[in-house]
């Protein structure tokens, strides 16, 4: 026993300097069994939730199954806006600086199901299908209010600034043993599905050299898009002893074709003064609203992912297992919004930005769990990963909730009766508190691509699930 | 023992559903109380008309555009606005001067004072004040030279004299329900009425507390080669007017597209009037159109004219800080600021003022401020932040 635990301490400490775990727009929280062992699941992959992280450790399932997971997350973030333009002196845009804000609160539900059927004419191959969302998340927020000068006379939104995003990922998957009691193989196809709101406020240069705070106007554009794509992802199953499991994962890039449409409306302001003085400002400063509706496809592109695992059987109570994975999160770079219909910014006629810039990063992530077999049927597990964000200060935003460097702890458990199991787990995410001071421009559109302020936040988890095998 | 490890499991099950669910509230954002803008009737004595009795003798005195009217901001909960309970609350007072062609209407409308002071005030930057809001317009019939650079002046009427006298004190005898402090009075303005500001404070150097200006010309720089008047007025007038210095005209109104040349001529006006109507004589004497009447401006072909320099020196801010008017700052909280980017060059004439400031010794607050990308900090660009800058400089200060 000691001897198999100093070689898992060892195994530990040689994947320890690539810690990091993905995220960005990941939902945390895929499988109980996975989520509470910290995600380091891949050689181990022993319920449904394996035709996600690792397909290969479906070929081992000893029954047919019928699984339901509901996730429940509860993200509390907080962000404090310093947003200014200008620096002698900085000058107000509108935003609530100083002062720290959270979006309405809500619980994200995201129900995930699946079905593997054991076929009973082949030795360990199994083949079904898993519905998951493995992606999504979003945030609404009111973090802006005109100038008081500005005087518009249409009234501002008051969610300012908001993406819901979501995709639904159909999974079917088959997996078969290939090496007996070795090896097996499994492969599944991701046929996606993502849907898109993302709503902010642009600052359109007036012109006519209009005076603050009429230098700029303020749209409130909004984009709503929805698409398909489809990838595959691929997973080995090695075992090497009969006390230790060895994995390795692919999950292939996915490209979401989508299309929609984007609502600009331009929020104009109301200044009588300045149109009797010079009557040609008139359709500018009388109030309103000038909207147009332009059509546009976008390509969201979702990261390749590869991932290696191991998991030790140290007695027949105890479980240990780490994993390590690379995200490929550099994929998501910007969105290019390619408008099918003129996307001129209504009444000024300009053009407004046409990318949403990310340029996320690469991350490498580390994880490592236990399970315990405390009482007969009964299982607890326990579950820690170290997790960099792939935002980088330039594109930060309240609205992607990734905010900084996580330690996510998950605490779970299952109990079985004769064909059903049961399971919770909650999951606890703490993030690295950050600041982020200067205001950017990526691609110089003229739209800046942060938010510059105070960011901490925490996640909260709460994960059900109920199972029928047959 | 199996029994109460599933109690104890479920009841931390509980606990941690529990955590995380309530939903946070944000910060309450101070309700902004409204004040009001409203425009002074005249009141007994002609209060509003009495730069335009001073010069009703010499010009045709009618004021079709209402360019001379007075406006007075009182903020919320002021006891004058209607329905607002009474109090005897006394109120410092700011006497706000508009800029160069710009009514009290336009002035407030422009930068929105009104919403400026009230969110200042809801934000809890400033504390209640009373802004009384002149105008230095001057437009007589079909003449508009633009505006008065708040001058006494033989042309133009006595406007030193009007504010500093008959305003004040109006406020403070008829405008009784305004319940201004006398004790607590400032004076600033934008651009023109910042030199107006500075004017009348230094010569009714007991009233205010405070004086302010924005974006104003407060150091003219007399025949010093690289003073004001030589190194940007001439050579920016005579460029309006393509280097020919004959062309130069006082036209009438006022030629917007030559914003040097207007303001010379209104200073002019206030600075260097003909006061013999009858003489016409000399290259530096340009006839006001539609009127028997002239000004004499600062130069001439071949560069500045000491005589005509003497008189524009006479009125400027930094010549009376060093001869006549020393020692009027003392004790007076002073602020100013320019942009970066003034098209009439007012930051080097700010620059100036403020070296000589810190000569003199006099304490003081000046702001050299920049735009931002695409937005260069010319003369009235950043007026609206300027303004609540100026507001809470003082409200500070009072």
């Amino acid at each position: 026993m000691k001897k198999v635990l100093v070689s898992f301490c060892a195994c530990l400490l040689c994947l320890w300097p690539a810690l990091g775990i993905a995220a960005g727009i990941a939902v945390p929280g895929i499988g109980d069994k996975a989520t509470s062992l910290g995600g380091a699941f891949r050689a181990l992959a022993n319920d449904w939730s394996a035709a996600w992280w690792n397909p290969a450790g479906l070929a081992y399932l000893e029954k047919s199954e019928f699984t339901s997971q509901l996730m429940i997350i509860s993200p509390r973030p907080n962000y404090t806006p310093d947003i200014t333009t200008g620096s002698s002196p900085a000058y107000d845009l509108g935003y609530r600086n100083g002062t720290e804000w959270n979006p309405e609160d809500r619980h994200f539900y995201f129900p995930n199901a699946a079905g593997f059927y054991k076929i009973p004419t082949a030795t360990n191959f199994n083949a079904g299908v898993a519905i998951l969302f493995p992606y999504g998340l979003g945030s609404s927020w009111d973090l802006f209010e005109t100038l008081p000068g500005y005087n518009n006379t249409a009234a501002f939104p008051r969610v300012d600034h908001r993406v819901n995003f979501v995709v639904v990922d159909v999974h079917p998957t088959i997996a078969k043993e290939i090496v007996q009691d070795k090896l097996s193989v499994g492969l599944g196809i991701s046929i996606q599905n993502g849907d898109l709101l993302y709503q902010r406020i642009h600052f359109v240069p007036s012109g006519r050299g209009l005076p603050r705070p009429y230098d700029n106007f303020l749209m409130d554009s909004k984009t709503e898009a929805n698409g398909w794509g489809v990838g595959v992802n691929l997973g080995f199953l090695y075992k090497a002893s009969p006390k230790l499991n060895l994995a390795a994962y692919f999950r292939s890039p996915v490209n979401i074709e989508m299309s929609g449409q984007t609502q600009q409306n331009v929020i104009l302001p109301y200044n009588g003064e300045l149109v009797n003085a010079d009557s040609s400002l008139a359709p500018f400063l009388l109030g309103g609203v000038a909207a147009n509706t332009p059509s546009l496809d976008m390509t969201l592109k979702l990261p390749a992912e590869i991932g290696f695992g191991l998991a030790l059987f140290a007695s027949d109570k105890f479980t240990l297992t780490a994993d390590i994975a690379w995200t490929q999160w550099s994929r998501f770079d910007q969105w290019e919004l390619e408008y099918k219909s003129s996307p001129a910014t209504p009444l000024l006629g300009t053009t407004p930005p046409q990318q949403v810039v990310f340029n996320w990063d690469d991350v490498t992530s580390f994880s490592m769990g236990v399970e315990y077999l405390a009482l007969e049927n009964f299982k607890v597990r326990a579950g820690y990963s170290s997790d960099p964000t792939p935002i980088p200060d330039q594109t930060i935003s309240p609205l992607f909730l990734d905010y900084g460097d996580k330690n996510r702890l998950n605490l779970g458990g299952s109990y079985t009766w004769e064909k059903y199991e049961v399971g919770y787990n909650f999951e606890y995410i703490n993030f690295a508190d950050r600041e982020v001071t200067s205001f950017t421009d990526v691609n110089g559109d003229g739209a800046y691509d942060n938010f510059p302020g105070k960011y901490s936040s925490t996640f909260y988890g709460s994960h059900f699930y109920f199972t029928y095998r047959f | 023992m199996a029994k109460f490890l599933k109690i104890s499991l479920l009841l931390v099950i509980g606990v941690i559903l529990l955590s995380g669910c309530a939903k946070r509230s944000n910060p309450i954002i101070p309700e902004v109380g409204e004040g009001d803008y409203l425009k002074l009737p005249a009141a007994p004595g002609g209060m509003g008309d009495t730069p335009t009795a001073l010069a009703s003798a010499l010009l045709n005195v009618a004021d079709p555009a209402g360019k001379r009217s007075l406006h007075a901001y009182l903020p919320p909960w002021h006891p004058a606005i209607f329905g607002r309970p009474p109090s005897r609350q006394k109120y410092p007072v700011l006497y706000l001067l508009a800029d160069f062609n710009q009514n009290t209407q336009e002035l407030g409308g422009f930068y929105q004072l009104q919403k400026v002071a009230d969110e200042l005030l809801a934000a809890g930057e400033m504390d209640s004040l009373v802004i009384i809001v002149i105008s230095g317009d001057l437009q007589i019939s079909t003449t508009d030279l633009g505006g008065t650079f708040y001058g006494n002046s033989f042309l133009i009427g006595d406007w030193i004299t009007f504010i500093g006298q008959q305003v004040v004190t109006q406020m403070d005898t008829f405008y009784l329900s305004f319940n201004t402090d006398p004790d607590r009075r400032a004076i600033a303005g934008l651009g023109m009425g910042g030199y107006g500001a500075f004017r009348i404070a230094l010569e009714y150097d007991t009233l205010f507390d405070v004086v302010g200006a924005l974006s104003a010309p407060l150091a003219l720089g007399g025949q010093d080669p690289s003073g004001w008047l030589d190194t940007l007025l001439r050579p920016e007038v005579l460029s309006e007017n393509n280097g020919n210095y004959d062309s130069i005209e006082a036209a009438t109104p006022f030629d917007p597209a030559k914003p040097a040349t207007s303001r010379m001529i209104a200073m002019a006006a206030a600075f260097s009037p003909r006061t013999d109507t009858l003489d016409t004589t000399g290259v530096t004497y340009r006839k006001i159109p539609g009127t028997r009447y002239g000004v004499d401006i600062p130069f001439d072909a071949s560069g500045l004219v000491g005589s005509l320099v003497d008189q524009w020196m006479a009125n400027d801010i930094e010549n009376l800080l060093t001869t006549t008017k020393a020692g009027a700052l003392a004790g007076k909280k002073v602020y100013f600021d320019c942009g970066d980017a003034d098209e009439f060059e007012f930051d080097a004439m700010n620059d100036k003022f403020h070296t000589t400031l810190g000569i003199l010794g006099i304490v003081h607050t000046y702001e050299k401020y920049s735009g931002y990308a695409g937005h260069d900090a010319t003369h009235n660009q950043f007026a609206y932040d300027r303004l609540k800058e100026l507001l809470k400089f003082v409200s500070a200060n009072m």
